[in-house]
């Protein structure tokens, strides 16, 4: 009997190791944007991490995105779960972070989020954003937009926008009609702003907007952050832990 | 004298806590948690159930015999009498976890038939249950692999010195407890090992 157990121990043990072995290779946080996969410029890295960081100052909430070469063949969900808790984002006890993790070359996105968050950021809203805001940029091969624009729409959503957030990615997914069948649409579209500024006395004509008005909230222009060169140095997770709560979905 | 009395008993109340004598109760109430924690998502995913099958419903009214299929397995994997009792019971433990089983497959298949209808496939209260329903059986696979952990700490600490003096001795009421093992036909066990979450 006792040899027995011994055996089974030293099995579990082997079996134990093997396991550790077969972990796969989560990059280390360096910063709250880590792109292992090499798809941002380290401009717009650092971009992304001072919103993140900005975010972090005014809520609390941390936030961090994992670009990830590989995900070794596992579920991208609970790679984000573990990953989450390997940096322990989100305060200790609140356990209120969130991640996003994006496996370029899997062609898939997660948004994790800790326990703490998940009455706010529910899966349901989590998949919105990943399937209307976030994968469409992706697509088109357009990381930190997608990131931007996925990451605007996370603020919002916690903090309470859910609803309009939600409306607006619906509205956006009306098939996009072409250049050319919008074309006339557009042009009446600036005749009546034209209009409207000559009549309300005298102000220029500030802006037009191109590219189709169905395009809800497109336009992101994140070239106006541009915030030096902080790089988001030492950066570390509050102690928060994540429990599986949040989507994914893939391009 | 008195003091002296007092002193070493606490001394030997601290040496026996740098012994681990408060191991097992702690590891005990760790892996009961990390149970109570795969009941609510278990619990989660069976709420979500009866507006999905309406949902479903709503388009796919034909598919009858799988939607009997996920009502009912839901309703006996709801059946189950929980107790915390229920961790040492490795018969009850199995039967749980057989129903909740069940319920998985009957819900794979349901949700692998949606895919024959577009209509249902578009639908914004669908959609929503489906990533729902998705992030729920995450949830079940990280408190799974949490409470299989928290069980490993629990059931290593009765067998190897020194708990398993303390358990021989002061805590013989503490039983070894069940864990989960791979669903048959759903053994796909995740390869990610999760870092024990910060309580």
């Amino acid at each position: 009997m006792l040899r027995l157990r011994a055996i089974t121990f030293a099995v579990m043990t082997l079996v134990m190791t093997a396991l550790v072995f077969a972990a796969p290779n989560y990059p280390a946080l360096t910063g709250r944007v880590v792109d292992q996969a090499g798809v941002l410029t380290s401009d717009q890295r650092v971009i992304l991490d001072n919103k993140l960081a900005t975010y972090e100052q005014t809520s609390g909430h941390q936030v961090a995105v994992a670009i990830v070469a590989s995900l070794e063949g596992n579920d991208i969900n609970l790679y984000g779960v573990e990953l989450g808790r390997r940096w322990a984002l989100g305060q200790k006890g609140k356990n209120d972070g969130a991640i996003i993790v994006v496996a370029p070359h899997e062609h898939k996105v997660s948004i994790q989020v800790g326990y703490g968050l998940e009455g706010d950021l529910t899966d349901a809203t989590a998949s919105v954003i990943i399937s209307h805001t976030m994968v469409p940029k992706f697509k088109a091969g357009d990381y930190v937009g997608g990131l931007w624009n996925g990451i605007d729409d996370i603020i919002k959503v916690v903090g309470g926008q859910g609803a309009a957030v939600v409306a607006a990615a619906q509205n956006q997914s009306v098939p996009q009609a072409g250049l050319a069948d919008a074309l006339p649409f557009v042009i009446f579209f600036i005749i009546v702003l034209i209009i409207f500024f000559n009549t309300s006395r005298g102000r220029g004509i500030g802006f037009i907007p191109m590219g189709g008005s169905g395009g809800g909230n497109s336009g992101s222009s994140w070239s106006s952050g541009g915030g030096g060169f902080s790089g988001g140095g030492g950066f570390s997770g509050g102690g928060g832990s994540f429990g599986g709560g949040g989507a994914s979905g893939g391009w | 004298m008195r003091i002296l009395k007092f002193l070493i008993l606490g001394l030997v109340a601290i040496t026996l806590a740098g012994c681990g004598i408060n191991n097992i109760p702690t590891y005990d109430q760790a892996m009961k948690g990390k149970f109570g924690q795969v009941q609510n998502e278990y619990q989660r995913r069976a709420d979500l159930v009866p507006n999905l099958v309406e949902t479903v419903k709503g388009y796919a009214a034909q598919e009858k015999d799988v939607l009997t299929a996920v009502t009912e397995a839901r309703s006996r994997a709801t059946s189950i009498q929980l107790t915390p009792e229920i961790v040492n019971n490795p018969e009850e433990f199995a039967k749980y976890q057989a129903a909740q089983g069940q319920l998985s497959q009957a819900l794979g298949k349901l949700l692998s038939i949606t895919e024959n209808y577009p209509d249902l496939k578009s639908n914004a209260n669908f959609l929503a249950l489906q990533s729902q329903l998705e992030s729920t059986e995450n949830r079940i696979t990280v408190a799974r692999k949490d409470y299989i952990d928290a069980v490993q700490t629990y059931n290593t600490e009765l067998v190897t010195f020194p708990g398993a003096f303390w358990a021989s001795t002061f805590y013989a009421s503490y039983k070894p407890a069940a864990s989960f093992t791979a669903d048959a036909g759903n053994d796909k066990a995740p390869k990610v090992e999760f870092t024990k979450p910060k309580t």
